[in-house]
């Protein structure tokens, strides 16, 4: 029975087919590319960035989150942009103005722009991009920002084939009329949505621009690796102030733990680039750290969490209720178990957005206040609820158990529903369902409308998808914030909007928590990295030392 | 044979349909909308709206479904409703890392587990295979996300002998499978002794023994092929299951794989893509389960073909 071993045998097989599958997945992940170098070598000036996963895209019309705005940022340019105090600068425009009824906004665009195809960019790029942001098959995530130009609705319901507000009466200037005069239109303006992007380019890739992206920006895409790495290489037809970066190399994948790891052996040059910064585990080792601290970089966010308390659900519909919760939760207890990264919150409006009330002394802890206010309400016993907080999120859960800890205090029983952030995103959104939940809000522009308005203006109240997630719909708080939106004194329309702000902290809509501090983690040879509450990361300002 | 293959095949389409079919309602039946999630947190409901008739989602589930089941025997998966990208490039992309993790790991376990299972399967009873015991079951016992990241801390980050993670190099693979080289090779070492034991007493071993065959031989010539019958059954399920994707592994290390892939699909409720994932995984599972069979009659020619 013994026989020989030919190559004919099963195991001989069996390896070569084993040896096969490897040799061949190897050439196809190989032909893929090279990806970047795993680790900084010398004084090159690529800069090495990791991001916990993929961008969604690089279309300006279509990227609306903090990791896919700076990379957009380094191929595309726009009519205006902010300075370091955030005030509004002329960028790719010469200079604007603006009509005394303030619903005509007119810019001369600087000679000499070119997209990074070689072509020179021209008053009818940019009717042509705000109009494709309205076009509803662009999907544009930021149409809504739009919707106050002159014609736009009828162009969106398909009735006129061009916005009738969008003008190119030269090469040079670009005209906008509004359908109500907004003072907060040029904020919109310095948001990625409206930088220019050329026709011709989004026709020859209509269905994947995002990811050939063609902008004025300094840097244009040279690979992207999906679910891998990002490659960001100079503009050769870039005419505005030279960077000295010479690529900027975007890891994939990771969460912050490994990010940190690979920071720390020189692998990337900034910690975290996402909201969370150096994460939690790390935070405290770090400050203590006698040379890491100081390459820390700190900058507080316009940015306020929150509990959502639904103002049509019992108990919360009682505005005693409300004022109890306020009262009942440790918010100094909350900043301190996120290691201090946070700003106690006593009003909606963070520290760094105009119209901020510096002397608004909000809801102090005080449980015996809370436990009267309750007895007030009916509820001398307490009550039961359920609060609603995204599961994956270890923020959320810290504060979650705090307060569930701090309204046992009170007598409410409190019960944790851990959803997916796309489960509370629809959920909290809808009307009647949700009566108790975590939730956040980042700014769009630093503008008090963009968080009074679009979360406490009752008009805005939707079935589903509510910005106004509390529900909250007082017609004092209404018309104040009517009256702001259409003036164009910014003096008196900041004044509107505190006093909106005072009746909205009264009725107590939100539990209050807190103003997110941004910490940044960089390598001591990177320099230019300054951050700021509106675009925390200008890769293109930056440059190895 | 050709119709029993055949049959085979059949029934594979029918699992898939099934699993399709599943997967879809399942995936509409989770409270979210899609276009909420690709609009984001701060779009207001008029733009989630007119997005959700975008992307077609205002239709009926039954128009929605027979649309998809359409396309699909086009052979066309979709597009990812967050990234816009082919659902089929998207996979297409993630498999050379999936793969090329699945087979270094299957090298691995085997190159440990196979000489293991032999080894102590001749010491039967022994304390050296009682310690090879403890130890496999401790291996087995392992939190995989756990082993991961202590690996990565201290191969990787520590001693920076492997990569930490991420996939620009062959050595990027080389930590992740040996995680899951751990983990596995415990249970196969397990499988091959059981195997081997048996094989050993057989008849046809002890004439081997008998006619002065050397050990070394009886042992790899003669027994293993009769012993490692029980590991391929497995092996195939496993392979198919590393090919679907290897959450845990792939997302410690930062690998762009398959596993990356559907755990994204997943937390932004991207129903194409998550679909996609699922048919692709029962592909390799169906496809795997018809390939164990063909080698079951392979190896032990005294099987009958499927």
């Amino acid at each position: 029975m013994c026989s020989t071993r030919t190559s004919k045998e099963p195991g001989s097989r069996t390896f070569f087919l084993w040896a096969g599958l490897w040799v061949a997945c190897f050439l196809g992940w190989g032909c893929a590319g090279d990806g970047p170098a795993p680790r900084l070598s010398g004084d090159d000036q690529t800069l090495r960035l990791a991001i916990p996963s993929d961008i969604n895209s690089l279309d300006p019309a279509e990227a609306y989150d903090v990791v896919s705005w700076p990379l957009v940022r380094t191929m595309f340019h726009g009519l205006v942009d902010y300075d370091d105090h955030l005030d509004l600068i002329p960028w790719q425009s010469e200079s604007w103005s603006i009509s005394e009824d303030g619903r005509v906004l007119t810019f001369t665009l600087r000679p000499g722009i070119r997209f990074s195809n070689g072509r020179f960019v021209t008053a009818e790029d940019y009717v042509y991009t705000l109009t494709r942001i309205l076009d509803p098959a662009t999907r544009s995530p930021g149409q809504w920002l739009f919707r106050n130009i002159e014609g736009a609705g009828v162009f969106q319901d398909g009735k006129a084939d061009r916005v009738k507000g969008l003008s190119a009466p030269d090469a040079r200037t670009f005209r906008i009329e509004l359908i109500q005069p907004d003072l907060t239109f040029l904020h919109v303006l310095a948001m990625p949505f409206a930088y220019p992007v050329p026709k011709e380019e989004v026709a020859k890739h209509p269905q994947d621009f995002f990811a050939h992206p063609v902008g004025t920006g300094p840097f244009v895409l040279e690979k992207w690796q999906r679910g891998t790495y990002l490659r960001f290489e100079p503009n050769p037809s870039f005419t505005g102030a030279d960077t000295k970066l010479r690529s900027i190399d975007v890891r994939v994948g990771g969460d912050e733990t490994l990010h940190m790891m690979m920071f720390e052996r020189g692998e990337i040059d900034i910690a975290s680039i996402t909201a969370t910064g150096i994460p939690a585990p790390d935070f405290v080792r770090v400050m203590k750290d006698p040379v890491l601290s100081r390459q820390v970089e700190s900058q507080p966010l316009n940015a306020t969490y929150y509990l959502s308390l639904n103002t049509e659900m019992p108990p919360f519909d009682d505005v005693r209720v409300r004022r109890a919760l306020n009262h009942a939760i440790d918010r100094e207890r909350i900043v301190r178990l996120i290691s201090d990264r946070g700003i106690v919150a006593k009003g909606v409006l963070p520290p760094g957005m105009p119209g901020f009330k510096t002397d608004r002394t909000g809801y102090a802890y005080d449980p015996p206040k809370a436990r009267a206010l309750l007895a007030e309400a009916g509820f001398p016993t307490g009550f039961e609820t359920e609060l609603q907080m995204v599961a994956q999120n270890d923020t959320e859960s810290k504060i979650a158990q705090v307060v569930q800890q701090d309204l046992e205090k009170i007598g409410i029983k409190t019960g944790l529903k851990p959803v997916t952030g796309a489960t509370r995103i629809e959920t909290l959104g809808r009307r009647r369902t949700v009566p108790f939940g975590t939730f956040a809000w980042y700014q769009d522009y630093p503008d008090p409308s963009n968080f009074l308005d679009v979360l406490f203006n009752g008009e805005r109240i939707t079935e589903v998808n509510s910005n106004n997630v509390a529900f909250y719909d007082n017609p004092q708080v209404n018309a104040l914030l009517r009256q702001a939106a259409h003036s164009t004194d910014m003096t008196a329309r900041l004044e509107l909007y505190r006093q909106a702000e005072d009746l909205i902290v009264d009725d107590a809509p939100w539990v209050f928590l807190y103003h997110p501090k941004m910490y940044i983690l960089r390598q001591p040879w990177l320099k230019g990295l300054k951050l700021n509450p509106v675009w925390p990361f200008r890769f293109e300002r930056m440059w190895i030392e | 044979m050709a119709t029993r293959i055949f049959y085979r095949l059949l029934w594979g389409i029918v699992v898939l349909w099934g699993a399709t079919t599943i997967t879809f309602f399942v995936a509409h039946a989770v409270p979210s909308d899609p276009a909420r999630v690709y609009a984001g947190a701060n779009a207001d409901a008029e733009t989630v709206a007119r997005i959700r008739k975008e992307m077609g989602l205002n239709d009926p589930l039954s128009t929605q479904y027979a649309r998809y089941l359409g396309r699909l025997i086009r052979g066309d998966m979709g597009v990812s409703l967050v990234t816009g990208e082919r659902v089929s490039e998207a996979i297409g992309t993630r498999l050379p890392t999936t793969l090329a993790l699945a087979v270094t790991a299957v090298v691995l376990w085997m190159a440990l587990s196979v000489p293991i299972g032999a080894f102590t399967a001749l010491h039967r009873g022994r304390p050296l295979d009682r310690g090879v015991l403890v130890v496999a079951t401790i291996a087995i016992s392992l939190p995989v996300f756990w082993l991961a990241r202590t690996l990565q801390y201290y191969l990787g980050y520590k001693s920076g002998i492997f990569p930490v993670a991420g996939m620009t190099s062959w050595k990027h693979i080389l930590l992740p499978a040996l995680t899951l080289a751990i983990v596995t090779a415990g249970y196969y070492a397990r499988l091959v002794h059981t195997g081997m034991v048996e094989t050993l007493n057989q008849d046809y071993i002890r004439v081997a023994r008998a006619k002065g065959v050397s050990e070394p031989r009886v042992l790899f010539k003669h027994a293993l092929r009769n012993g490692i019958l029980p590991v391929v059954t497995v092996l195939g399920l496993d392979v198919a299951t590393l090919l679907g994707g290897v959450v845990f592994t792939e997302n410690v290390f930062a690998l762009p794989g398959i596993g990356t892939l559907a755990l994204q699909s997943v937390f932004t409720l991207d129903a194409p893509m998550i679909m996609g994932v699922v048919i692709f995984s029962a592909v390799m599972v169906v496809g795997a389960n018809l390939l164990v069979d063909l080698l079951y009659g392979w190896i032990d020619p005294r099987i009958p073909h499927p």
